[in-house]
């Protein structure tokens, strides 16, 4: 009884508003009209806008990416590639014969395969550690060209700036003696001599500045300058074109399409990217049902027999990608995206009485007769382009495999595109398969 | 409830009258569809009442609801195309009224960050002894909270789950449950506090 008595007061207060209506005279049309006109002067959101400035951060980010240089390791299959040994997991150039490099064989001959890559970085040895270094492993040749460069460090520890030690005689040589420029440096350090393979490299780098203080491992500056001119691969940020064909699946309907795009990655670590890139996609897929029927167009008759849409939308996918192998890798991520073209297309199926005429051959009168024809007609709605951005839209999920030497590799990548909500004016939502095929440079 | 049963004659005048106003409405909706100004500004007369009822239930100011109106009318000469006719006009225009009202309290901070609906108020009996006006009901619904207001309007009086007042407040299922609960307690309070019925 109680709750009946308290239902009864919110039935009533529902039974009164859902049928009632304000008395009284609406304020002049005028007023509505100048409200109008001040509610299109406001300043909207401009998904458009929005879009542009994400671009543009993601094209700032690229840049800066591409402007990072760190030190890297260099991949084994370029090493391969450009004729250079494996001395280890992360490989060293063949070194130039030479007899007075001999130091360098037991050097490379060191297994290093049970170290650590983490102790294989190189570091920043501060002067009197070189000095110290110099001193104890590296052959003549390097302690004297690093004197050489480095004469007012007095790492030798004469006491005189200007005053080298000559290795060989085991005499100091101020500067102001004629010898002390004429010297026969080590023929390693001659750029026209310094070759890989059959490839001539960059300059040495004579500083010497980092070296590992793992003394199993060589002054790796010297690999780093090689690898800038030689390997390309190093280059940390890649740049590619896609092409896919889409099918696109929503309650029992499938319809086959065309995208294509552009993608960056930038590599977060050894195995982990992440990625982005623009691509637009053709849409255009039957509808029977699950969609928003409130902004369906009026038909004849209103016999609404079913939908097509037809999109063309730019995507900005973020994905984070993990490499298996050299060939094999998982990406997986977010998709946003905004229409470029945004059509519905209302199909109608409706019946007509109409009359029909027969024509009598003999020359009689014509029978009139009437017939239920069934016509079908569409009409098409069209919306702004960028109207609306749809942040995250689908998640995108996808498998590749990579193929290709050097700095040009192609791609294969199944992907599945899982709506996370509705897009559209209409409230459509729907699935994508696919296989992106393209390249990277 | 009086039930009238009606003669053939006053059936024919209610049918007649009925239709009329049927067609009165679709060429409304033509000339509206054409962007024609004289339709727009009779749908707007025809109409305004009506609007302006169903955001006074939502809004707690005349002057929010006054603007709530305005917005959907101009929501409705935009999406007026996209009406189907062979569908009951008002409860489209209805629905674009609602979901105006709903917008304009999502984009107040004040009804996003109001989390804070007051202490469970436990239920009381209630009889009514005296059928409230309307002007009553709106003067209890302005006591609610804006939360509460919403969650109690759509529920009750628009007919919607709790899983679709959750989707377009903004809030978890389970709070529209429970707000509805409170919301309902609430109006017997107010009810026997402003009324004085028990």
């Amino acid at each position: 009884m109680k709750k009946k008595d308290n239902q009864s007061l919110i039935d009533h207060i529902g039974r009164v508003l859902r049928s009632h209506e304000e008395q009284g005279v609406p304020p002049p049309w005028e007023d509505f009209q100048s409200y109008q006109d001040l509610k299109a002067k406001e300043p909207k959101r401009r998904p458009l806008v929005v879009f542009v400035i994400l671009i543009l951060v993601l094209a700032v980010l690229s840049v800066v990416l591409i402007s990072i240089r760190e030190p890297a390791f260099i991949p084994e299959g370029t090493m391969k590639n450009n004729g250079i040994s494996n001395i280890s997991d992360r490989a060293q150039p063949e070194f130039p014969k030479d007899p007075r490099n001999s130091y360098f064989d037991s050097v490379f001959e060191v297994n290093r395969r049970s170290l650590p890559v983490k102790e294989q970085k190189r570091e920043f040895l501060s002067d009197r550690e070189t000095a110290e270094l110099l001193e104890s492993d590296l052959p003549a040749i390097y302690r004297d060209q690093y004197s050489f460069e480095n004469d007012d460090i007095d790492i030798q520890g004469t006491g005189h700036k200007n005053i080298r030690r000559d290795p060989m005689s085991k005499t100091e040589i101020p500067m102001g003696d004629a010898s002390f420029h004429n010297r026969n440096l080590n023929k390693i350090s001659t750029p026209e001599q310094l070759r890989v393979g059959n490839k001539r490299v960059a300059p040495l780098n004579r500083e010497i500045p980092y070296i590992s203080s793992n003394k199993n491992i060589l002054p790796l500056e010297i690999m780093s300058n090689l690898t800038e001119v030689e390997f390309p691969d190093r280059k940390k940020v890649r740049w590619g074109l896609e092409v896919s064909p889409l099918v696109h699946i929503n309650h029992g309907n499938i319809n086959f399409n065309v995208g294509a795009g552009a993608f960056v990655s930038y590599p977060l670590t050894e195995r982990l990217g992440i990625g982005s890139g623009i691509f637009i996609g053709q849409n255009r897929l039957d509808y029977t049902s699950g969609f928003n029927a409130e902004f369906v167009s009026s038909g004849p008759d209103d016999d609404f027999r079913d939908m097509q849409v037809d999109f063309m939308m730019v995507e900005v996918p973020v994905t984070f990608h993990y490499a298996f192998s050299d060939r094999f890798s998982l990406a997986a991520g977010i998709s946003s995206l905004a229409f470029l073209k945004e059509h519905y297309i209302d199909n109608f199926e409706y019946q007509r009485v109409v009359e029909v005429v027969e024509s009598d051959l003999t020359g009689g009168e014509p029978e009139r007769t009437t017939e239920i024809i069934t016509v079908a007609e569409s009409r098409r709605q069209t919306y702004p382009a960028m109207r609306k951005l749809y942040p995250a839209a689908f998640l995108d999920v996808s498998a590749g495999y990579w193929f290709g030497t050097g700095s040009l590799r192609f791609a294969v990548k199944p992907f599945v595109k899982i709506p996370l909500r509705d897009i559209g004016i209409r409230d459509v939502r729907y699935a994508t398969f696919g296989a992106r095929m393209g390249f990277c440079f | 409830m009086d039930i009238k049963i009606l003669s053939d004659r006053e059936l024919d005048a209610f049918r007649g009258n009925a239709l009329q106003k049927r067609i009165r409405l679709q060429r409304l909706i033509g000339l509206c569809r054409k962007t024609d100004e004289q339709g727009q500004k009779e749908l707007y007369y025809t109409f305004y009442g009506y609007a302006l009822a169903i955001a006074l239930t939502y809004c707690s100011s005349r002057e929010d609801a006054l603007e709530v109106v305005n917005d959907s009318f101009i929501k409705v000469f935009e999406k007026i195309k996209a009406y189907r006719s062979s569908e009951p006009f008002k409860p489209w225009f209805r629905k674009i009224v609602v979901n105006t009202a709903i917008d304009k309290a999502r984009s107040n901070k004040k009804f996003q960050a109001h989390k804070d609906i007051g202490d469970i108020e436990h239920p009381l009996s209630v009889s009514i002894e005296s059928e409230l006006n309307t002007r009553q009901i709106y003067q209890l619904l302005n006591e609610l909270p804006d939360l509460l207001r919403f969650v109690f309007n759509m529920y009750e009086i628009e007919g919607y789950n709790h899983r679709e007042i959750a989707d377009k407040l903004g809030i978890a299922e389970s709070s529209s449950r429970t707000y509805l609960v409170r919301a309902k307690n609430r109006l017997q309070h107010l009810y026997v506090k402003l009324f004085g019925q028990r």
